[in-house]
């Protein structure tokens, strides 16, 4: 079961951050026709990505714990700090695989269509 | 020395009957210190041309000399170090990303390029174009006029030996388009670079020291 969440959220992440590269396609051109190489661009995305992945699995992380502090007492929840933080971990993972998809449309893109000529 | 020398450079579309010769051979090299106007309705191979000298567009056959580099023989990668090294564009639709500030926006090259202007030069680019009031507002805000002098701050950013201009003065009114001109020659000649302007507007032709017409692919100086 939680597998399964990992693969749907995994999709949803790397769609998430396609739109995002896609939305930027013109001035990613215009970037590399200054001579801004793909590969910086690139890392660029990635260092992002990470980022962007912390931040949420950080921000994830207090509001379950907050969740879990207002729970009445009569629900059963315990939570396991370690493995909260391998499966956090394994979110960021899987944000940054879904990052090199549009890293992948980044290196491809041509310059040219950018500027229009 | 030429700065840039084009030989025997021709470029065609597609093939069989459909096959366009979007540049028709053509010879061409340019000095330092030089602004150049190619002029030409749209449709007629500037762009093509400045593309290819921008090492965007691979010609079909000749060769493209940048500093004595030879252009068509590198690979994309190369092209790219050239392209920031040597060259800076100025686009029509500037070349600006619309989220970053002025300021920003060259900090960004300046990530690239590392340590490439010191901040009294930077303070002083800032100065001669005029933008230095400018520099913590974004794109969107800024007008025509100042949106066209920034993208040639950003463009002169890099120290380039070639400024290829693409239409830089579309969209602009009269007065603004003859400042642009005026600023673009001023860098020119101040900093000895090499300064290629594509557009179809006539009125430019003033400020420039050669001019060359383009029709149906074929260059020709008037």
């Amino acid at each position: 079961m939680i597998y399964f969440l990992f693969v749907i959220s995994a999709v949803i992440v790397a769609i998430f951050l396609y739109v995002l590269t896609v939305q930027k396609i013109s001035m990613f051109g215009v970037m590399k026709a200054q001579g801004i190489s793909g590969g910086y661009l690139s890392r660029s995305v990635i260092a992002q990505t990470f980022l962007l992945a912390a931040v949420g699995v950080l921000v994830g992380f207090i509001l379950t714990l907050i969740t879990g502090a207002f729970l009445p007492s009569a629900v059963p929840v315990a939570f396991d700090i370690v493995t909260m933080c391998i499966y956090g971990l394994i979110l960021i993972v899987v944000a940054i695989m879904g990052a090199v998809f549009s890293v992948l449309t980044i290196v491809r893109i041509d310059p040219l269509k950018a500027i229009g000529g | 020395m030429s700065v840039l020398e084009l030989k025997q450079v021709k470029k065609t579309f597609g093939s069989g009957h459909k096959q366009v010769e979007a540049l028709k051979e053509t010879n061409f090299s340019a000095d330092k210190g030089e602004l150049i106007a190619i002029i030409g309705p749209s449709g007629s191979g500037k762009s093509t041309f400045l593309t290819i000298v921008g090492g965007l567009l691979t010609p079909t056959s000749g060769t493209v000399m940048i500093n004595n580099k030879n252009l068509t023989d590198m690979n994309e990668k190369q092209r790219s170090k050239i392209r920031l090294n040597e060259i800076g564009f100025v686009l029509q639709a500037s070349n600006l990303v619309p989220f970053l500030t002025v300021a920003n926006q060259l900090k960004l090259l300046d990530q690239v390029k590392r340590g490439n202007m010191s901040k009294s030069q930077l303070e002083e680019l800032y100065e001669d174009l005029g933008i230095g009031d400018l520099r913590m507002k974004y794109p969107a805000d800024l007008s025509g006029g100042e949106r066209q002098r920034v993208a040639i701050a950003k463009a002169l950013y890099s120290n380039p030996s070639i400024i290829l201009a693409d239409e830089p003065t579309a969209s602009l009114d009269s007065d603004r388009a003859y400042e642009v001109m005026e600023l673009l020659k001023n860098e020119t000649k101040n900093k000895n670079t090499t300064t290629i302007v594509v557009t179809h507007d006539t009125r430019l032709v003033g400020y420039c020291d050669k001019v060359f017409n383009m029709t149906d692919g074929v260059l020709k100086q008037v």
